[in-house]
C-alpha cells in the first residue's frame, strides 16, 4: 500500500495497522507500540541518559504519533516518522535540562585513537556520561547513522554545529574511556 | 579532526546493548488516547426533543391499544350476549323508508 502518493511502500501487515490506528483501534495502537517500543526506548535512553525521563519521552512520542497519524504521508518509513518525532522529544527535553552550546565549526589539528579494542560497557557508561548535547549529536551521527545535514534538521542547529559536537562528544568520550580503563 | 582506528569504536557500538520500556508504560500511554468510540454528545434542546417524541409516541401507542381493546371488548360482550345490539347502543341516523325522511331531519326541522 502507498500512501499519498508515497514513495515507500507499507507491508499489508503495517497497513492494517495503520489504517487500525487512523480508526482509534486499541488493539492497533498497541500492536504499533510493541512493533516499535525497544528500539525507540533505546534511542530514548542513549539520548536521555535517563530511564525515567526516557520512558516519558516514549509515553509523550506515542501520544504525538496516534494523534498525528493522519500526517503521515508516507515520504519515509513508519519506523522512521517515529523516530523523528521521538528524537524531537527527546532532544526538546534534554535541552530543556542543559542548552547545547553554540559552538564553532573546529579546526583543530586533533587526533583521537580509539585504540584496537573498546570496551562495551565502559563506552556505555561514555555515552551516558556525555553533555546532553555532545550525547544527542553522538548517539544521532555515530550510533543511529543520521547525516550531519539531517541532525541539524531534526535538532534545529546548523550542520557546523552538529560537526563540532561530535568531535568534542568524540574527545571527551575517549577521555572518560581512558579514565575508566585505568580505575579498573 | 582525525580519528585513528575508527572501526574500533564502530565495532563496539554495534555490540552496545538495546534496552526494554517499563511494561506498565502501554496502560500510561493508553490512559491518555481518545475513547476508541467516542459518544456524540447531544445538545440539551435536542435532547428534550427526542425525549418529547419518545414519550408522544409510546402515548399514542398506548392510547390506540386502549381503543382496539375497548373495541374488543364490546364484540366479545356481544358474542356472550347475543340479545344486545351494539348499534342500538349508538345513536344513528335512521332512513325513513315513506318518504326519505330521517328521524335527524325531523328534529333539526323547524316547526
Amino acid at each position: 500500500m502507498t500512501m499519498g502518493g508515497a514513495s515507500f511502500r507499507l507491508s499489508e501487515e503495517e497497513s492494517n495497522i495503520l489504517n487500525g490506528c487512523l480508526r482509534q483501534d486499541r488493539m492497533a495502537q498497541q500492536a504499533l507500540y510493541n512493533r516499535y517500543k525497544d528500539a525507540m526506548y533505546t534511542l530514548a535512553r542513549r539520548i536521555a541518559g535517563d530511564e525515567d525521563l526516557a520512558a516519558d519521552i516514549l509515553q509523550e512520542t506515542f501520544i504525538a504519533v496516534f494523534s498525528g497519524l493522519k500526517q503521515f504521508k508516507g515520504r519515509s518509513t513508519l519506523g522512521a516518522w517515529i523516530k523523528t518525532i521521538l528524537v524531537r522529544t527527546a532532544y526538546k527535553r534534554v535541552r530543556k535540562v542543559q542548552p547545547m552550546q553554540s559552538l564553532e565549526p573546529h579546526h583543530v589539528q586533533e587526533s583521537v585513537d580509539w585504540g584496537h579494542s573498546l570496551d562495551v560497557e565502559y563506552l556505555e557508561q561514555a555515552i551516558q556520561s556525555l553533555p546532553p548535547g555532545y550525547r544527542s549529536v553522538f548517539v544521532l551521527v555515530a550510533i543511529e547513522g543520521y547525516a550531519h545535514k539531517e541532525v541539524a534538521e531534526m535538532l534545529s542547529i546548523s550542520e557546523g554545529t552538529s560537526k563540532s559536537q561530535l568531535f568534542y562528544a568524540k574527545r571527551l568520550l575517549r577521555k572518560k574511556i581512558s579514565q575508566l580503563e585505568l580505575v579498573s | 579532526m582525525k580519528e585513528k582506528n575508527p572501526d574500533t569504536l564502530k565495532r563496539a557500538i554495534g555490540q552496545l546493548p538495546g534496552y526494554v520500556p517499563p511494561s506498565e508504560l502501554w496502560e500510561r500511554i493508553a490512559d491518555q488516547l481518545p475513547t476508541p468510540h467516542p459518544r456524540r454528545r447531544i445538545p440539551l434542546a435536542w435532547a428534550a426533543a427526542l425525549a418529547f417524541l419518545i414519550s408522544l409516541g409510546i402515548w399514542m401507542g398506548w392510547r390506540s391499544h386502549t381503543y382496539q381493546t375497548h373495541s374488543v371488548t364490546l364484540e366479545a360482550e356481544q358474542k356472550l350476549s347475543p340479545d344486545l345490539e351494539l348499534e342500538d347502543a349508538v345513536p344513528h341516523i335512521v332512513t325513513d323508508s315513506n318518504g326519505g325522511d330521517t328521524s335527524l331531519d325531523s328534529v333539526l326541522r323547524l316547526p
